[in-house]
């Protein structure tokens, strides 16, 4: 699972900023630090491929058995909101693994310097 | 937002809150606070909500173990905040406020994301915040999860 604009969208984005940064002045023309940062999750994204959403498939998969992935996801944010998790226990506890799974995978592509530095 | 929902702590006398008080937000010169900017979001409200906003990961830039802001470990912090303000501080009111103060900077990310994917601004710095939210989902996870 990944959250947008995807590695595809911030590449464009930065390709574009960086064509018209000549022709502006040098206050308005786009952080090297944002580009490098860009660059570095396209990239994260282009190697992992879809190794990452079948992770979260997987995980999914062992809550409710087989199924689309946006209609188990969307299943999932349904019954939290209704109050199915509320009591702790053995549901709860893999309804917890599945939203781990979903935030460390995002985190690996998006910020793996955040998930490294809070693991300290 | 399920879980803020069922936690909720009684109100507490409101004072005036900054509203976004974090590392960014004020200036220090050589070990002293000179200033406090930004205060368009400042109202009456409850004063641990300011305290949650200071701590969240999010405004540590980097300096994940210093809990408090990036500047300070956290418990250095919250001694000098009850030396200074007299108040007692109750950690779980504290964990309610964390969390929803990670909740509060997810939603103002993902409303700053869509100011690129619907609004056309085309700003890199708004579309990267579009990836920030989850940073604020493990923060999330890490507080509301429940001793075992």
């Amino acid at each position: 699972m990944r959250d947008r604009p995807d590695g595809t969208q911030l590449l464009a984005l930065a390709r574009e900023l960086e064509e018209i940064a000549p022709r502006l002045p040098p206050e308005e023309r786009v952080d090297p630090a944002l580009l490098a940062r860009a660059q570095a999750i396209a990239e994260r994204e282009r190697q992992a491929g879809d190794a990452p959403l079948a992770a979260c498939r997987e995980a999914l998969v062992a809550l409710y058995g087989p199924g689309d992935f946006t209609d188990l996801f969307e299943r999932l944010a349904r019954e939290i909101r209704a109050g199915t998790y509320d009591a702790a226990g053995a549901e709860r506890d893999r309804v917890c693994r599945v939203l781990w799974a979903v935030t460390l995978q995002k985190l690996r592509e998006s910020n793996p310097e955040y998930l490294a530095a809070s693991a300290r | 937002m399920r879980w803020l929902l069922r936690h909720a702590p009684p109100p507490a006398a409101p004072v005036l809150c900054h509203g976004d008080f974090r590392t960014g937000n004020y200036l220090v010169d050589e070990g002293r606070l000179t200033a406090v900017l930004d205060w368009e979001f400042a109202g009456w409200g409850d004063p641990d909500e300011d305290i949650g906003w200071f701590c969240l990961g999010c405004w540590r830039f980097g300096a994940y173990e210093r809990g408090a802001g990036g500047i300070a470990p956290r418990a250095a912090f919250l001694r000098g905040y009850i030396a200074a303000s007299g108040r007692r501080l109750d950690p779980a009111r504290l964990r309610y406020w964390e969390a929803m103060a990670a909740l509060r900077w997810l939603v103002i990310a993902l409303g700053q994301r869509d100011r690129f994917l619907r609004g056309g601004e085309r700003s890199l710095d708004l579309a990267l915040t579009g990836r920030r939210p989850a940073e604020c989902e493990l923060e999330i996870l890490r507080l509301t999860a429940e001793p075992a």
